[in-house]
């Protein structure tokens, strides 16, 4: 006898459902996002697909729990750990970097590739002894944990969950939206953006014309580290802090820089938005048992239809309608 | 390309490490010091690598306990040596320390590994060499079906479902889902709810997983919320469960929410915060010792072993050291009924009745190498930050 | 020249064969043995992968999955469905090959390093496969099983989820069983070193060439006629193949698997071994294997003394990692070899290469 009434209420009731997923997969997709964007900046300077981005999120996370909350440390305002924490992965990063600046001249890719997994094996086993092995809990950058959202009743029927709404996701999503902007000006607008850039596109006819690309690459490498501790440091409050976290979060914001085009700027925003969303309805809709892998088959069907990135085949498409 | 010269200084660093390397096995294996009158025991634990917070504590537990027997005049006379390996949580790397152990360090018993993978992959080699081992690792698969020379100490899988739906059945919650973490732990968890759950008359509605470094698992409690659970059960260790707790309370799922013995440590109540309030699961009796009624007979072991480990550390004793405490606690009592023949040591082990340790009151028998049975749980709920026993 | 090359493989191989038949003379305990058993396993999954990264210029990081492979298919055909191991090795090797060509298809028709990316995405996606394989038989199995009148086990097989598959038999040759340290040795040092010749006389056939070829300059070798998309093919396919073989040794040696040991780290310690025995020197690999692993062993022992200093594992075997790579790119076999000919040669020799071709020709001219 309810039975109808009941599937009706499952429909409608879906809205707040998709909502819901939406946000959280929007916060989740904009960490990896803002990792894909720290591949893309060290790939379009060196060509180096640097394995050790995921740790930089790490530092960036630990760095920030150790200098506000963690019961022996200083206990520092957040406005100013937060700074000191992407200083310290900046450090990190360059000096990363400046090891990286003698090989790059003349050793293969697949060294260079191997030198920034070591480099993150160097950072995990570090990281490893000076905070412990166990997760940490980090405070959250506003005092109001979240808003619960309810939809009007009309569209969703009677006693419909309400949408929450996380204020540190939407600290995630914000900082992910400014370090876009940021990075577009920086690369479009200012000398030094545009010096990195011309080093990406031609190397040697970057030295002719006077621009130092030793330096450049030290750059490109710290500015992908202050990337990665900002993502690192915004998530920890929603993902507890470890050693281990950036593993995985490098793993799938390596993916979504493939699947958005390796060196691709806007493809890989958009890509690490979308694996995000996506991977969170498929855990809902489909099985979370495989939700893990769901970011690496796409990455796998990314590369057999289009290697260049998922942009590149909408571009594509354009050009042949 | 042929501008690259190689400089020779760091090469012949490296070398020197590697040559170091392959010197350093003959030089520290063949240095195995023999104390005459000493009973040689040997400790595996996964010290290093994802499942260091297990071996940790083990490690630091034996550490602290030999001390304190040799400090008293050892076994019957007998200091106690006890030789570690760590194998950094790697199945080969705890073959190649069992098989030292043995042979190099001729050891009449092995404590550890602390995971059922590790214990598993030693297993084939212990049975071959007839050594009495007790693993710290709570797994089925190790002593199902009975291994002869194989015991462990941590409780059971089987014990802690039981104890779990054995509150959901007196509460009447028939409807459950589960969620687990995608690891060994979580896994044996979700086979055992699976089992037993039909017994109980419960039914298992909704089964969710989440990784063990996931960020947010809101999607699968969604389905959770979808589904007509009463209950939720959640199978995992820090920080996963953590971030259901907190999921949850965003989402405003109220039903009752269990988890496993996974989070009986500080750790959870730490990194859930508030959300951890109300959560129950079973546990280890450490961690109520202090609640329990003066005629339980592991109240007094219990207390003395938390507060001789926050002497000695500085730190709140776990669950997983309990582990490592009754394993060799066993071997150092059948030492000393019956001497270092390890066919006798192994006949008296299984022998053991009623020995009172951290992790519950052990009585093994050739068919039971676990010698638990789910007294060893208490039912604990998290109330104002910490854990209040159930009835 | 050419007639040259089969007789210095055949000098190695000799040499090789002698070392391994003597080593356990030598070793006092046969626990000793264990170590150098896992360095013949993991030099067979080495040397394959030294090839694809040595000649034809293509990393892998997912090599635990072909490893896995070899290993699971193993573990289930003999478990649950009652095969001879000898006939469950090839199976799995069969299987990788298979996989692998499907894998590397796609990646290898371009330029770049694609391969690297789907290879990593192909290694995470067996972990969680291995790690989440449903423990029920779906639906559509079980109808099946009911249709052929067989139980429903036999259709879908399990692979134990993450608590593992136990009880894999080991190898036996009639009632020979490779049970001791010592005859499990033996085994897989033969496995290996057929393992090395082989891979030597690919180096050194024509497919050898034009792989080096390949690697010097793939403009250069395409103008010649050389398909290069087809050989890198071969050879990601090979080094499948023998990294299931060295999976089906492991499953049988140590009668367990389970999915922790077939993770990400794991690929990227085999693409380590590979870079410290030198990229393109077939000969390395056993040094490669055998350095991470009984580095490995040492630190345990170390270990055992001083307790904290198993916490070092990691960083120490990263900064070996580092600076072999930043300071001899070509690995400690290629840059050892360069230096003593360099000497031999006086210091007017030239100077060193990452492509062994024009070594060899200093070395024979």
């Amino acid at each position: 006898m309810t039975e109808p009434v009941y599937a009706r209420k499952r429909i409608m009731g879906n809205l707040p459902d998709i909502l819901q997923l939406l946000f959280t997969g929007l916060a989740v997709g904009s960490i990896y996002a803002i990792i894909a964007v720290g591949f893309t900046v060290i790939f379009s300077s060196t060509q180096v697909v640097n394995f050790a981005q995921g740790e930089f999120v790490m530092i960036g996370a630990l760095v920030s729990y150790w200098l506000v909350g963690a019961e022996h440390g200083p206990h520092l305002p957040l406005l100013l750990a937060l700074p000191l924490a992407v200083l310290t992965a900046m450090f990190v990063g360059s000096a990363l970097g400046w090891v990286l600046m003698r090989p790059l001249k003349d050793a293969s890719v697949t060294t260079l590739i191997i030198i920034t997994v070591g480099a993150s094996m160097l950072m995990h086993g570090i990281a490893s002894m000076l905070w412990g092995k166990d997760p940490v809990s980090v405070t959250a950058f506003s005092k109001t944990s979240g808003y619960s959202l309810y939809l009007p009743a009309a569209l969703t029927g009677p006693d419909a969950y309400p949408v929450y709404i996380g204020t540190q996701e939407l600290w995630v999503m914000g900082l992910a939206a400014l370090i876009v902007l940021l990075l577009t000006f920086f690369f479009n607008k200012t000398m030094v953006g545009k010096a990195m850039r011309a080093v990406s596109v031609n190397r040697h006819g970057a030295r002719l014309i006077g621009i130092n690309v030793s330096r450049m690459v030290v750059g490109a490498f710290a500015l992908s580290a202050a990337i990665g501790a900002i993502a690192g440091a915004a998530i920890a409050p929603i993902s507890m802090a470890s050693y281990g976290m950036g593993t995985m979060l490098g793993l799938k914001g390596f993916a979504a820089a493939i699947v958005g085009g390796l060196g691709n700027f806007p493809g890989s925003v958009i890509a690490g938005l979308l694996l995000g969303i996506m991977e969170n309805f498929s855990a809902t809709y489909i099985s979370s048992q495989y939700k893990d892998a769901f970011a690496f088959i796409i990455l796998l069907v990314v590369l057999v239809i289009s290697p260049n990135g998922i942009v590149a085949l909408f571009r594509r498409r354009r050009a042949r309608a | 390309m042929k501008r690259f010269q190689v400089s020779f200084m760091p090469a012949l660093v490296v070398l020197a490490i590697v040559a170091l390397a392959f010197a350093g096995v003959a030089l520290v294996s063949s240095t195995a010091q023999a104390q005459k009158t000493a009973y040689k025991i040997g400790a595996i634990f996964d010290v290093t690598g994802p499942a260091s917070p297990l071996g940790t504590p083990e490690q630091e537990t034996v550490k602290m306990l030999v001390k304190q027997i040799n400090a008293k005049g050892g076994i019957d006379g007998h200091p106690i040596e006890v030789i570690y390996y760590d194998n950094g949580s790697d199945e080969a790397k705890s073959v190649m320390a069992m098989k030292k152990l043995i042979e190099a360090d001729k050891v009449v018993a092995i404590i550890g590994p602390s995971q059922t993978g590790t214990t598993l992959a030693c297993a084939e080699t212990v049975q071959a060499a007839k050594v009495p081992m007790i693993s710290c690792a709570a797994g089925n698969a190790i002593n199902e079906p009975v291994k002869p020379w194989i015991f462990k100490t941590a409780q059971s899988d089987v014990h802690a479902v039981k104890k779990v739906l054995d509150y959901c059945k007196t509460k009447r919650l028939t409807r459950i889902a589960i969620i687990t973490v995608a690891n060994a732990f979580g896994d044996s968890g979700k086979k055992q709810i699976e089992v037993q759950a039909p017994g109980s008359r419960i039914s298992v509605v909704a089964r969710e997983s989440f990784g063990s470094n996931d960020t947010d698992m809101k999607a699968q409690l969604m389905r959770i919320r979808q589904s007509n659970a009463q209950a939720v059960i959640c199978w995992g260790t820090n920080p996963g469960p953590a971030i259901i707790a907190k999921n949850m309370k965003e989402l405003g799922i109220r039903l009752p929410l269990l988890m496993s013995h996974g989070i009986a440590n500080r750790k959870f109540i730490e990194l859930a915060g508030p959300a951890a309030e109300g959560v129950i699961f079973p546990a280890g009796k450490l961690l109520v010792a202090d609640t329990l009624p003066t005629n339980d007979p592991q109240k007094r072991v219990l207390q003395a072993y938390a507060s001789d480990f926050k002497k000695a550390y500085g730190k709140e004793a776990d669950t997983f050291g309990g582990h490592a405490y009754d394993a060799l606690m066993l071997v150092c009592r059948a030492l000393d009924k019956v001497g270092s023949d390890k066919t006798k040591l192994r006949a008296e082990l299984e022998k053991t009745k009623g020995f009172v340790g951290i992790s519950g009151v052990f009585s093994f028998s050739t068919k039971d190498h676990n010698g638990l049975d789910e007294d060893a749980f208490a039912m604990v709920v998290i109330k104002n930050g910490d854990w209040a026993r159930l009835k | 020249m050419t007639r040259f090359r089969p007789s210095l493989t055949m000098i190695s191989a000799v040499v090789g064969i002698l070392l391994v038949t003597i080593v356990p003379c030598f070793v006092k305990n046969s626990y000793a043995l264990v170590p150098l058993t896992f360095i013949a396993i993991f030099t067979i999954v080495v040397i394959g992968l030294n090839l694809l990264m040595g000649y034809a210029g293509q990393v892998s990081l997912g090599h635990a999955a072909f490893f896995a492979i070899g290993a699971y298919t193993s573990g289930i055909l003999t478990t649950q469905y009652g095969f001879s191991p000898w006939l469950a090795m090839p199976a799995g090797m069969v299987l990788a090959g298979l996989v692998a060509f499907l894998v590397g298809m796609p990646c290898l028709r371009l330029h770049g390093h694609y391969l690297a990316m789907a290879t990593l995405g192909f290694g995470m996606i067996i972990y969680i496969l291995l790690m989440q394989w449903p423990d029920f038989t779906p639906m559509p199995f079980e109808r099946l099983g009911a249709l052929l009148h067989i139980p429903a086990s036999l259709v879908w097989p399990t692979t134990g989820g993450a608590s593992g598959l136990v009880d894999i038999p080991e190898l036996a040759v009639g009632p020979f069983v490779f049970h001791e340290n010592i005859q499990k040795f033996y085994l897989t040092w033969a496995f290996a070193i057929l393992a090395l010749l082989l891979c030597a006389n690919i180096v050194n056939s024509r497919v050898g060439r034009a792989l080096r070829a390949v690697h010097g300059s793939e403009a250069a070798a395409a103008t010649l006629g050389v398909n290069i998309a087809a050989y890198k093919i071969q050879v990601f396919v090979l080094s499948a193949v023998l990294a299931a073989l060295a999976g089906s040794l492991y499953a049988h040696v140590v009668n367990f698997v389970s999915p922790p040991t077939f993770n990400f780290i794991r690929s990227v310690d085999f693409v380590v071994m590979v870079v410290i025995g030198g990229m393109a020197s077939i000969w390395g690999a056993v040094l490669g294997a055998g350095t991470i692993v009984l580095l490995g062993n040492w630190l345990q022992d170390v270990g055992a003394k001083y307790p904290r200093f198993a916490e070092f594992d990691l960083i120490i075997h990263s900064a070996i990692l580092i600076l072999v790579m930043i300071f001899m790119p070509a690995g400690i076999v290629c840059t050892v070899r360069d230096a003593v000919l360099r000497w031999l040669r006086g210091r007017t020799a030239a100077p060193t290469q990452t492509a062994p071709a024009h070594v060899e020709e200093v070395a024979t001219k």
